[in-house]
């Protein structure tokens, strides 16, 4: 009887697996979408890099998208 | 100076400007040609979610498999690929090397002619006014040989068809088949790509 219910618990969740799954993303079989997934990144850029143990900083303008690389300076005062 | 001597300089100016034609004519055309044969059986179909379910089912766990991007998939006809699909593939494969066109990290390597199998199914579905083909392309790591592929340790490209008899994987370059469960590489797959 409770492998029977297991059995059937089973099926339940892979039914509602399925239903989770967006087709028009990305997929990973065992997983469903890839990016339901947001801890785990597909690598796309394989140009090779120098390794670097160096955290990324990342400055407020880059994070925000702004062209600026850093704070723009204050305009002179008016003469 | 007899008939026959006035009538072959005559002759030939007619026959060269019909050889120049010709020739002209074959530079116009010595591009690839790809046949797709027609008949292709329409009607039996499955959903988007339904063909992502035979992937889950049949792959093993970890394989990437691209989004799909219609709502609908054309099964094939296992008949119609064992008696008309595949017969064809053959002879546009060995058209292919006879025209030398196989050759390592070019064009003409394995995923080329995956490309040109799915093109050709495509095609025949086109012409049946069919939904898309139910098929991909896999990459998958050769570690065991497979339809006249021997095993090559290295990545290989194969097409993946859903057939109403079930999936099938193609090793394209010699029409190979086989029910994807029976595949010797299906633990090495790593990607599958719909679109």
């Amino acid at each position: 009887m409770k492998k029977k219910l297991a059995v059937i618990a089973g099926l339940a969740l892979a039914g509602a697996a399925f239903a989770q799954v967006d087709t028009t993303r990305p997929m990973v079989t065992g997983r469903g979408n890839v990016d339901a997934r947001p801890g785990r990144v597909i690598v796309t850029n394989q140009t090779a890099q120098p390794a670097s143990d160096d955290a990324l900083k990342l400055e407020k303008f880059v994070v925000t998208g702004s062209l600026l690389p850093h704070k723009a300076a204050k305009a002179p005062a008016k003469k | 100076m007899n008939a026959a001597e006035i009538s072959v300089p005559a002759l030939r100016r007619p026959l060269a400007a019909v050889a120049a034609a010709l020739a002209l004519t074959a530079t116009a055309w010595a591009g690839l040609g790809v046949y797709a044969p027609g008949g292709m059986p329409t009607g039996h179909t499955v959903s988007a979610e339904q063909l992502w379910q035979q992937f889950d089912r049949t792959l093993p766990p970890g394989v990437w498999v691209s989004p799909l991007e219609n709502d609908v998939y054309e099964v094939i006809s296992a008949k119609w690929m064992r008696r008309t699909f595949l017969p064809a593939l053959k002879q546009e494969m060995k058209q292919l090397w006879r025209d030398g066109v196989p050759e390592e990290n070019a064009a003409g390597n394995c995923n080329g002619f995956a490309l040109v199998c799915r093109l050709m199914l495509s095609l025949s579905a086109m012409e049946a006014h069919a939904r898309a083909p139910a098929a991909a392309t896999v990459i998958v790591h050769q570690a065991k040989p497979f339809g006249g592929l021997s095993a090559t340790n290295e990545d290989h490209c194969v097409a993946f068809v859903l057939t109403d008899e079930g999936p099938w994987i193609i090793e394209v370059q010699s029409g190979a088949y086989i029910r994807i469960s029976d595949y010797p590489n299906l633990p090495h797959v790593k990607l599958v790509s719909v679109h």
